[in-house]
């Protein structure tokens, strides 16, 4: 029978084969971005092997040219954005383009190839559904489509999937890069149009910096403006008068990382130990909670502030410029409130009878535990993720706002928040302004996702549009 | 409720001269539940105590009781589901209450279980195929099993298959003829076929490949179960949530069935299904045994489907089976109490018993304190008296009302203002007591030394002492049936029957008569 629909033409694509329409898609969606794709896959391993330092080093460098070689449509070779006045035009922006439009151009087309992938994905899973899935109807169906009813889930999806294309694409997406900007600034030249002697000269990206900081009412640039130097900064300058936005987007892709290893970790732990609670009970369940109890009587805080000093200047604290080790700490002392929250209901899903009848024909604990319980827990998973991620995020700000943390170079989003607080009085409002109002920007919509994750799951708890449409229907 | 119109007791020799040796054999077994807990020491639920029982291979034994007398902990021991504190289960020449892990796997291969609730026992994020095909997976079947036939030599097995053993059909059967050549049959139920295999004999070896994927035979095995429950192919890929009541139960009797196990404990299986569904499942399980030559222990409450289905009964009380034997006798010619009130409680003119019904008075005791002698003797309405006191019978019921008050009270949890009173030696009377003994002492004229024992125990009660009131009352007004639980006549063992209760003396009168005539004596007498 789907066989029979699957020739006669799909309701999703019309087309008569649209899984190789599909297909071709994604792959033409790939295409654009396979250079960054084969860099980051070649630079990934080079790293790796650098740290471990095997043999195979010097080939890769070879692979990495040639990947570095191949054109990638959302990347600043090919749109550029850095050029200069030379009292006529715009010299080395893409198509003779102002900077602040060719950047522009960038990111909305970074934005645009994002959601086109999104789509894509999304695509892929209506074309299953309707056309090769075997079953007509899973009970994850309905999850699906309570969740796409739900305005403030589908917001926070939203909000953590502009952040994640932030993160994904820092690189491409910042008017200039951290090489450049930050780390060398002073191996770097820029040419400008010197207005006063109407030619264009050149000069340090350092010096450039000193002469475009935001500190106070006089000496700043604003968000969408210009500097002296024929740069764009699409949100102003921070205090040293390096760009915010090259920053933020940088800092977004440290805070991603952390928020993602420490939730991951906790969770990992959280649900095997939950899992092991609900199978075993009694004994096992009784340590547990005593072992988590104890965890969480430690007062956090000094904790990261004892390990970060203790650790300082090992090797696992120069992994990530620190953030390994946060996320670590993070996990270790955070898995206790999800193992708590999750172990309430693996403990419920435990008494039920299908548990009893695959334990009557012999079924191995470990099988019981992940096919039996774990779906059940799943959807708790989700929600208490995305809830503690928004958690890390402020937590990781919050360190680096108090001068611990990650390592000073490193950008991130609470350094640049506590780089602005002596002037956010004066007319350099938007050094604090603009990563504080972004910060609670994503942790709402880590913790919007939160919310619709759960009511999709739980249409009981879905109290808010219930009540919204018991209001309409009166009107 | 039954489908079948020949609604007689008991089905015609099906049990009879099939088999002499049990399948299942259980001796002395106890199940004990112990509260884990460091800081509190209850003493155990003795949800089973002692009970033998033998179900021989291919009958269908009923097991039945109200709730909460153990009948559910004692499937649950059988498959290992429950750890048996004490006694054996025999099968198959082993003692399965006391298995390795893989040993017990292999017991739960040859036994399955079909579950009371069909919204409970079935897991709902899984697709029906992937429930019933679990237990495949779990014991990656098929184990193909191979017999070659033809020439007396021994060979050794290799490939997909291992040497069949000395019970059950072989899945293959290999003949060899003269010249070497092999010819190769399925066994029956096997959803494969004789050239999906590929089978290469010589001098000393076998060799068995499967050419077809182990996937595509499990899948097989579930469309050919699905089928025999009555279901079809196209649910394979449904969801618990897309059926009925009585299609779930169908989906649960399939997965019991998927390792092809001899024995099924049917845990009330249909006491959560519509009625109109309910006869269809009874009529499915009969069929299924007569098939498949299965054997089921029926667990229930409902005596009008144990009638109806099964060979033998077996009652039970408080963790005991008081009474047992085939359905048919037991059902005409009732001889413990207790099934007399459980009979007389069968609605309409299926009821074999003609009387009013009996009512029971109370709640079973708790399961964690037992009365010491026969469990039924705190609600027994034929309990034996002793001969030192000549009371009629509204004055014995309302002496039993007292006792049972006081055992309940020596449970309950007392708080701890009482517990002060007590040992300030002030009054913790309150009125369910002094209600209790007003009525007693209402009831009838006692004479003045039973009147004495009456007042004492009171007083002790009232004092917060129940124990002792209790045992008072105990000595005083006492019987046989308060110290002595006789031993089954035959220790549980064949399939003859078998009634724990002390009437079955013939110095006594029998049950049903004593439960009769105490019955119109309090009509007489207008209790």
């Amino acid at each position: 029978m789907a066989h029979e629909e699957r020739t006669s033409g799909s309701t999703v694509l019309p087309t008569g084969a649209p899984g190789a329409v599909w297909v071709a898609l994604g792959v033409g969606l790939f295409a654009l971005e396979a250079g960054a794709f084969a860099n980051f896959v070649v630079g990934f391993l080079a790293d790796v092997l650098a740290t471990l330092s095997a043999p195979g080093v010097g080939a890769l460098a070879a692979v990495e040219r040639a990947a570095a070689s191949v054109p990638t449509l959302l990347s600043r070779e090919t749109i550029p954005n850095a050029g200069y006045w030379n009292g006529r035009r715009w010299v080395d922006t893409f198509l003779g383009l102002r900077p602040g439009v060719a950047w522009a151009l960038r990111v909305a087309l970074v934005y645009a190839y994002a959601f086109a992938v999104a789509g894509w994905a999304v695509l892929g899973y209506r074309l299953y559904r309707r056309e090769y899935r075997t079953a007509a109807w899973t009970p994850r169906d309905d999850v699906v489509d309570r969740f796409r009813s739900h305005g403030w889930g589908v917001f926070g999806l939203v909000v953590v999937f502009m952040f994640v294309v932030m993160a994904v694409f820092a690189p491409a997406l910042g008017p200039t890069t951290v090489d450049k900007n930050m780390r060398n600034s002073y191996s770097n030249e820029i040419s400008y149009w010197n207005a006063e002697t109407e030619q264009v000269d050149t000069t340090l990206v350092g010096d450039a910096n000193l002469a475009s900081q935001s500190s106070g009412d006089t000496d700043r640039v604003l968000p969408g403006q210009y500097d002296d130097f024929g740069r764009y900064h699409p949100f102003g300058t921070l205090p040293t008068g390096r760009d915010l936005f090259t920053f933020l987007a940088v800092g977004s892709r440290i805070s991603l990382v952390i928020g993602v290893l420490s939730v991951g970790l906790s969770a990992s732990i959280a649900t095997s130990l939950a899992l092991a609670a609900a199978y075993y009970k009694g004994r096992a369940d009784l340590g547990m909670v005593l072992l988590s109890d104890a965890i969480m009587a430690m007062p956090q805080l000094l904790l990261l502030i004892m390990l970060t000093t203790v650790l300082d200047d090992t090797w696992i604290d120069g992994v990530y410029s620190g953030g390994f080790v946060l996320a670590l700490i993070f996990a270790g002392t955070g898995w206790t409130y999800m193992w708590r929250s999750v172990r309430g209901p693996a403990l419920q899903v435990s008494e039920r009878q299908w548990i009893d009848a695959a334990k009557s024909f012999g079924q191995k604990p470990s099988v019981v535990m992940r096919r039996h319980i774990l779906p059940y827990i799943t959807g708790y998973l989700l929600v208490y993720g995305s809830m503690t991620l928004g958690g890390a995020i402020i937590a990781i700000a919050g360190l680096s706002f108090l001068g611990l943390g990650v390592a000073p170079p490193t950008p991130e989003w609470g350094r640049a928040v506590n780089l602005g607080q002596d002037y956010v009085t004066t007319g350099s409002w938007h050094v604090s302004l603009i990563p504080g109002i972004l910060i609670t920007l994503v942790v709402t919509g880590f913790n919007a996702l939160g919310d619709g994750v759960r009511d999709a799951i739980d249409p009981q708890s879905d109290s808010a549009s219930g009540a919204a449409a018991g209001r309409g229907g009166g009107a | 409720m039954t489908a079948r119109p020949e609604a007689e007791p008991g089905r015609d020799g099906a049990a009879a001269g099939r088999s002499d040796e049990p399948l299942v054999s259980i001796r002395g077994l106890k199940t004990y539940y112990t509260d884990s807990s460091i800081l509190s020491s209850q003493p155990p639920v003795q949800a089973v105590d002692g009970v033998d029982l033998d179900v021989y291979e291919g009958e269908t034994v009923g097991l039945v009781g109200e709730s909460g007398c153990g009948k559910t902990t004692l499937g649950r021991t059988l498959l290992g589901l429950e750890d048996a504190t004490a006694g054996t289960v025999e099968a198959s020449g082993r003692d399965v209450t006391d298995l390795s892990r893989a040993e017990r796997r292999e017991w739960q291969e040859n036994a399955g279980m079909v579950f009371q609730d069909p919204e409970e026992s079935l897991n709902d994020r899984m697709t029906v195929g992937e429930i019933v095909r679990e237990p495949l997976d779990a014991h990656d079947w098929p184990t193909l099993t191979v017999a070659v036939e033809g020439d007396a030599r021994d060979r050794s097995v290799e490939g997909d298959a291992v040497p069949a053993g000395a019970d059950g059909t072989p899945d293959l059967t290999v003949g060899v003829d003269a010249d070497g050549s092999a010819d190769v049959a399925v066994r029956d139920r096997l959803p494969l076929d004789a050239d999906e295999v590929d089978v290469t004999v010589d001098a000393d070896a076998v060799r068995v490949d499967l050419l077809v994927d182990e996937r595509a035979v499990r899948e097989g095995r579930v469309t050919d179960l699905l089928e025999r429950v009555g279901l079809n192919e196209e649910h394979f890929y449904r969801y618990p949530h897309q059926f009925s009541g009585g299609q779930r139960q169908r989906v649960g009797i399939a997965r019991a069935l998927a390792l092809e196990p001899d024995f099924l404990v049917l845990d009330e299986p249909t006491s959560a299904l519509d009625v109109s569904v309910q006869a269809r499942i009874i009529n499915l399980l009969d069929d299924l045994q007569a098939e498949l030559g299965l054997t089921y222990l029926f667990i229930t409450h409902d005596l009008s489907v144990v009638r109806h289905i099964a060979d033998r009964v077996a009652v039970m009380y408080l963790g005991s089976i008081v009474e047992s034997g085939p359905t048919r006798e037991v059902y005409a010619d009732p001889g413990h109490p207790y099934t007399v009130s459980l009979l007389s409680a069968i609605p309409g003119s299926g009821s074999p018993w003609d009387g009013e019904r009996v009512t029971l008075r109370g709640a079973p005791p708790s399961p964690r304190d037992p009365p010491s002698g026969c469990p039924f003797a705190t609600r027994c309405p034929a309990k034996i008296r002793p001969d030192d006191w000549s009371f009629p019978e509204a004055t014995w019921r309302a002496l039993d009302a007292l006792r049972v008050l006081f055992r309940t009270r020596a449970r309950a949890e007392t708080p701890t203002a009482t517990r002060a009173k007590q040992l300030l030696g002030m009054s913790v009377d309150d009125e369910s007591l002094t209600d209790a003994a007003r009525d007693v002492l209402d009831a009838a004229d006692l004479p003045p030394d039973a009147r004495a024992v009456v007042d004492d125990a009171v007083d002790d009660a009232s004092h917060g002492d129940d124990r002792a009131a209790a045992a008072r009352m105990r000595e005083a007004f006492g019987s046989r049936c308060d110290e002595e639980f006789p031993a089954p006549e035959t220790g549980g063992r064949g399939r003859a029957r078998t009634n724990r209760c002390l009437r079955r003396e013939a110095e006594y009168d029998g049950a049903r008569e004593t439960v009769e005539r105490r019955q119109h004596e309090t009509d007489g007498t207008g209790g």
